[in-house]
């Protein structure tokens, strides 16, 4: 089994309200709590952490920052500059920034994550988004953002450029023979990509990181999102609700990988579990409810947050009716589309929202662990991606509780068998 | 006395095994420079750095603490080893606290008896013994970690020492786990003829001045050879302790000349931390650049593996 | 009795050894391993400076047992003792990985030779800038006398009586660089051929709550380990040994008296109260743990647990202990009262608020100093706990500008400086 870590807003605050997150004003724009995260994944044997991210501090909802900075959800620093200090802290884990295509330049994106690649031994990775935000293409300077499917078009030859690019030096380019040449020039080319949406000459200049090129890290479950990651994702974040629709999912994929040339091996889909953690059982249980509880005295809460996703203000619905049709948006088809489909109201889909649980995980860590081994039993998929709140007593309840009792069925490895991120995620 | 001979030396698929040796006088102006000094050897390639204890009138600070210091480096290889007296502290308090410290070096610690002079006869021997007694207290196995069974260790391979002698009572066992490589690394300094039968019974390493002309190279080579015979009458073999010679100087050819003289299976190189800055550094790049890169072309360094603790890594062929 | 409105400052530590923590339970990771190297502990000690944790005290003990059942199988299954690793060594590394947190280590007056403890504790000084400290014990069991090359520990008067020359010798080092000391327990001559300590002595812990114990913390301690039971024992233990500092012509305010307690916290009232009944639960493992804590010279396991602690068992070893543990079980069965006992002075149960109300309440009712965290008591100690006191109470004691408070952390201030401003910015509030 796979582990990931979705740290679910990135580089940025979490559980301002938390009782276990008292030192947030310290921590705030500091690496301590995410290299406490990396070196904890590490010691527990997780594949890689992935930092989301995003660029607009939305005021979508009622008009106003409000929402976005009440409990500082919406504060983003930038992760790339933090995947360095991780990776100086840990040894075998592979760090993940997120990366909007729509806004890098491909020549840009490939340059720094080469550079990233040596700095890190070969344990970085892109997860490649296409920014679902009105606000964020405006801080751009793109005035309208560009829409759904034809995003996923320019993400299509971003990366592929990107690819030629990290493979515009030869793996053996690099001669360093004492007293002769550093590298051999008849082994740089120059790419020459004039396409639709980008142009890039090429070659990178400097040689190719140990991976070749990094990690490849996507999300996304519309038709489109689906094409883009069996055609160039090494892991895959999936958001199926259930056991079915889970293994269908990983049915769907293996089959696009196969159409394009790939074996279902080739990429890890790993499902976001949000799980609760007690002593018991009950313990857990009781810690849900309360969770819940919270949860439905902020019903706001969740409709900023759909009202981010979709580019669209919630706040204009009645909350006591059912949601009505908006298959016309721009952001997250696949969420919106489920959401409508469930007929619930505002106030019932807000009150049980759950953006990032493909099944609900709640007990002792014996319990967790035992349902965790039995849904990839079921699904055939490669593992999960834990997307709790960063707060350090959520990260030790994982990795020095679930993650032993893991380990203790064998489904988790004892130790990284291999050199590169790459390797380690895709060799098993 | 016998004649100086070559043909006990038993080493000859070992390249040479080297360190430093380092003090830290209180008259230093930062007892950091230990850091420093093991930071750079170890970068280099050694295998041990010996902290000495101040001589005699010589304020000095206490070398196990800094030994545990230096254990933040994470060195790639090399191994600390702080030096004292027999009697400093009680045998019990000496192997435990070496224990434990050797832990905080994942394996690369032990420690160095810096003399035997001036005890009454067999307390030295005796010492070491008990030493020995409490580091084995504990057979290497005896932590199981059983969750199951509600056992962190199994008590039945956990035994009391309970030796009586002339100069010790000590009853045992070590209240702390095995060291990581079986027990701590035993270096004892030549200072006559019973600290070579001392070394010969129960070190890892025996530590030979080769600091001055003084003591001739003839002496040197004619304490190799007692050492090498008097190993192979304890029942060991005769690579069993290594002889490091220490040497005052920095100059390849020196070097080469003092140990070939003496058979020795390597050196040890003095860095006076109690030096102005600008001298430590000079000798400290001395040490670690000129010397390392000549006796490695020359064939007698070679890079090793440091997975297995500091003996195996001493040790082993090759 | 309630808090006052501006609430004083008190001082905050963490009591631990360098042994086994939870290695079996479900949050106890990796820790069979990860607590050999030190690395369990340099990890849980840079979170606790962190959170603005002022101090450590790392408790020792200098023997494996074999005193319940005659052998070792009970010390360890249970690891409530032992292994145990050497603490002074530890101290040493921690200098290196910390900079703050003021760091006390355990050595005994009847083993170690005072000349090297001297020396071994200014180069500790050194090495922290000033932050370490001396717990002084004076032993117990004849076991651990057994491996210093004595058949029996000296008698408990002997011992304290020793101790307090001890104290004076090792001061006299401190201050003048050697000694030559001809006393009616100890004949020493030498000198510690280190620098004069950088913070002037190190800081002196002490931690016997017997009466020779009080006078002898009341003369040299700056800081005091104990657990009294109650509220009303925190009290009066507290005017003892301020009454001790007192009758030995220091200033009572100097020393401070720290009570340990091993909070539980919840996010709700009800799920801290559900993991305290838990913690408190008389299990038999519990019982065990607890038998074998108290197994010094006397094999509590062999008496009968459904009945009362027989009158006629003395020990030289650890007399307050015996005499507490009477008083506290004041006629119960050893079942009863030792199964669901801990080394703690109170019981702090609840969310980060309600505790740090709690401790609060607690330090205006004894008048007292602070308190010490201690996670080893039942055997909770794991990286979740640590940082459900790091990140839940801590904050929340920050917060209130009870603990952790800014001011603390000026670049050079000793562990002695650190102490002495925490008790005036009590006073002056």
């Amino acid at each position: 089994m796979h582990l990931g870590w979705f740290a679910t807003t990135g580089f940025g605050v979490y559980g301002w309200e938390d009782p276990w997150a008292g030192n947030v004003a310290s921590d705030l724009g500091r690496p301590g709590l995410f290299v406490d995260l990396a070196t904890s994944l590490e010691r527990a044997g997780f594949d890689y952490l992935m930092l989301e991210d995003s660029s607009v501090l939305p005021d979508v909802y009622r008009g106003t920052f409000e929402s976005s900075v009440r409990r500082g959800t919406h504060v983003r620093f930038d992760p790339v500059p933090l995947v360095p200090l991780l990776a100086n802290a840990t040894q075998h884990l592979g760090i993940v920034a997120t990366v909007a295509t729509t806004f890098y330049p491909p020549f840009l994106a490939a340059r720094l994550f080469a550079t990233l690649d040596h700095l890190s031994g070969g344990r970085v990775g892109l997860n490649l988004v296409t920014a679902s935000a009105d606000g964020a293409a405006q801080n751009y300077g793109l005035t309208k953002h560009v829409e759904h499917d034809r995003r996923y078009e320019m993400a299509d030859e971003w990366i592929t450029v990107c690819k030629e690019l990290w493979s515009s030096w030869d793996r053996d380019a690099l001669t360093l023979e004492p007293g002769g040449a550093f590298a051999d020039h008849e082994r740089i080319h120059t790419i020459d990509h004039v396409g639709e949406h980008y142009s890039s000459r090429g070659p990178l200049n400097l040689p190719p990181g140990p991976q070749g090129r990094p990690v490849i890290c996507q999300a996304g479950a519309s038709p489109a999102g689906r094409a883009f990651g069996a055609r160039h994702a090494d892991t895959i974040i999936a958001a199926q609700t259930g056991v079915d629709a889970m293994r269908a999912y990983r049915e769907d994929i293996s089959r696009r990988l196969l159409e394009n040339g790939r074996k279902p091996e080739d990429a890890k889909v790993l499902y976001l579990v949000n799980p609760i953690l007690g002593d018991t059982d009950d313990d857990a249980f009781r810690k849900r409810d309360r969770l819940r509880q919270v949860q439905s005295g902020h019903v706001d809460r969740v409709l900023a947050a759909l009202s981010y996703f979709t580019s669209m203000d919630f706040s204009q619905f009645d909350v006591d009716a059912p949601l009505p049709d908006l298959s016309g948006n721009n952001g997250h088809q696949g969420t919106v589309a489920d959401m409508v489909r469930t007929g619930k109201t505002l106030r019932e889909i807000a009150t049980t929202h759950k953006a990032t649980e493909s099944i609900e995980l709640c007990g002792s860590v014996e319990t967790v662990a035992d349902r965790m081994e039995e849904v990839m039993a079921e699904v055939g998929g490669d593992g999960f991606l834990i997307a709790a709140p960063v707060t350090r007593k959520n990260v030790t309840e994982i990795t020095d509780g679930l993650a032993p009792a893991l380990r203790r069925r064998g489904v988790l490895r004892h130790r990284y068998e291999h050199a590169t991120f790459r390797d380690n995620l895709l060799s098993t | 006395m016998s004649a100086p001979t070559t043909t006990t030396k038993a080493t000859g698929t070992r390249t040479w095994r080297w360190g430093a040796v380092t003090g830290f006088p209180a008259g230093s102006p930062d007892p950091r420079r230990a850091l420093e000094v093991v930071r750079r050897v170890d970068a280099a390639g050694a295998d041990l750095v010996l902290l000495e204890p101040g001589p005699d009138g010589v304020d000095s600070h206490d070398t196990t603490s800094l030994a545990g210091f230096t254990s933040s480096l994470r060195t790639a290889a090399a191994g600390v080893v702080p030096g004292g007296a027999v009697d400093d502290v009680p045998p019990y308090q000496l192997a435990r606290r070496t224990a434990s410290l050797d832990h905080l070096h994942r394996g690369r610690s032990g420690w160095w008896c810096t003399g035997t002079a001036g005890l009454p006869v067999g307390r030295a021997e005796e010492h070491a013994a008990v030493l020995r007694a409490l580091w084995e207290s504990w057979e290497p196995d005896a932590v199981v970690g059983d969750v199951a069974g509600g056992a962190y260790a199994d008590h039945t391979k956990v035994h009391a020492v309970d030796h009586r002698g002339p100069h010790y009572a000590v009853r045992g066992p070590l209240n702390t786990v095995p060291s990581p490589q079986g027990r701590p690394l035993l270096v004892v300094s030549d200072d006559g003829e019973r600290s070579v039968a001392l070394a010969a019974r129960w070190a890892d390493v025996l530590v030979l001045d080769g600091r001055s002309a003084a003591t001739g190279s003839d002496t040197r080579a004619d304490t190799v050879a007692r050492l090498r015979a008097g190993l192979v009458r304890a029942g060991r073999g005769p690579g069993d302790c290594l002889a490091l010679v220490r040497v005052a100087t920095t100059d390849p050819d020196a070097v080469e000349a003092v140990v070939r003289s003496c058979g020795a299976d390597g050196f040890l190189v003095d860095v006076p931390a109690a030096a102005a800055a600008h001298e430590v550094e000079h000798r400290l790049t001395a040490a670690t650049a000129d010397l390392v890169r000549v006796l490695s072309a020359r064939g007698h360094l070679a890079p090793r593996p440091a997975e297995h603790g500091l003996r195996r890594r001493l040790l082993e062929e090759n | 009795m309630t808090s006052s409105a501006t609430p004083a400052p008190f001082t905050v530590g963490w009591f631990a050894g360098w042994g086994v923590p939870d290695w079996s339970g479900p949050w106890a990771g990796d820790a069979v391993q990860s607590w050999v190297d030190g690395t369990f502990t340099v990890e849980t000690v840079r979170d606790l400076e962190r959170a603005g944790v002022d101090l450590v005290v790392m408790e020792d003990l200098n023997y494996l047992s074999d005193v319940v059942g005659g052998t070792f199988e009970q010390e360890l299954r249970t690891t409530a003792r032992a292994p145990k690793h050497d603490p002074v060594v530890l101290m040493s590394r921690l200098a290196a990985e910390t900079e703050r947190i003021g760091l006390i280590a355990t050595a005994s007056t009847t083993f170690w030779p005072p000349v090297e403890l001297a020396r071994t504790y200014a180069t500790l000084d050194h090495l922290t800038g000033g932050r370490v400290g001396w717990n002084v014990v004076t032993s117990t069991g004849d076991r651990a006398a057994q491996n210093f090359g004595l058949d029996a520990l000296p008698g408990h008067a002997t011992r304290y009586a020793t101790a307090a020359e001890y104290l004076e010798v090792v001061h006299a080092l401190w201050r003048d660089g050697s000694v030559e000391h001809h006393g009616e327990h100890l004949e020493v001559s030498g000198r510690t051929g280190t620098r004069t300590p950088a913070a002037g002595r190190p800081v002196v812990c002490q931690a016997g709550a017997s009466a020779a114990g009080t006078a002898l913390a009341g003369r040299f301690a700056d800081v005091v380990v104990s657990y009294p039971p109650g509220v009303e024992a925190m009290r009066e233990f507290r005017d003892q040994v301020r009454a001790a500092a007192e009758a030995a012509g220091r200033d009572p305010d100097d020393v401070q008296v720290l009570y340990l307690v091993t909070p539980h916290l919840g996010e709700t009232e009800e799920l801290a109260a559900e993991a305290a009944a838990r913690y408190y639960d008389p299990t038999d493992a519990a019982v065990r743990r607890r038998l074998v804590q108290m197994s010094g010279d006397v094999d509590f396991s062999a008496f009968d647990l459904d009945a009362p602690l027989p009158d006629d068992v003395s020990t030289e070893g650890s007399r307050s202990i015996l005499d507490n543990l009477r008083r506290v079980a004041a006629g119960r069965t050893l079942r009863e009262f030792i199964g669901s006992q801990r080394s703690e002075a109170v019981r702090l149960v609840g969310t980060a608020a309600s505790v740090a109300d709690q401790m609060e309440d607690v330090l205006a009712q004894v008048g007292g100093d602070g308190f010490l965290l201690f996670g080893g008591g039942g055997g909770v100690l794991t990286r979740r706990y640590v940082r459900e006191l790091c990140d839940g109470l801590m904050p929340e004691l920050r917060r209130r500008g009870l603990a952790g408070v800014p001011g603390d952390d000026r670049p050079g201030a000793t562990l002695r400086d650190r102490l002495r401003d925490r008790r005036r910015e009590g006073v002056l509030r």
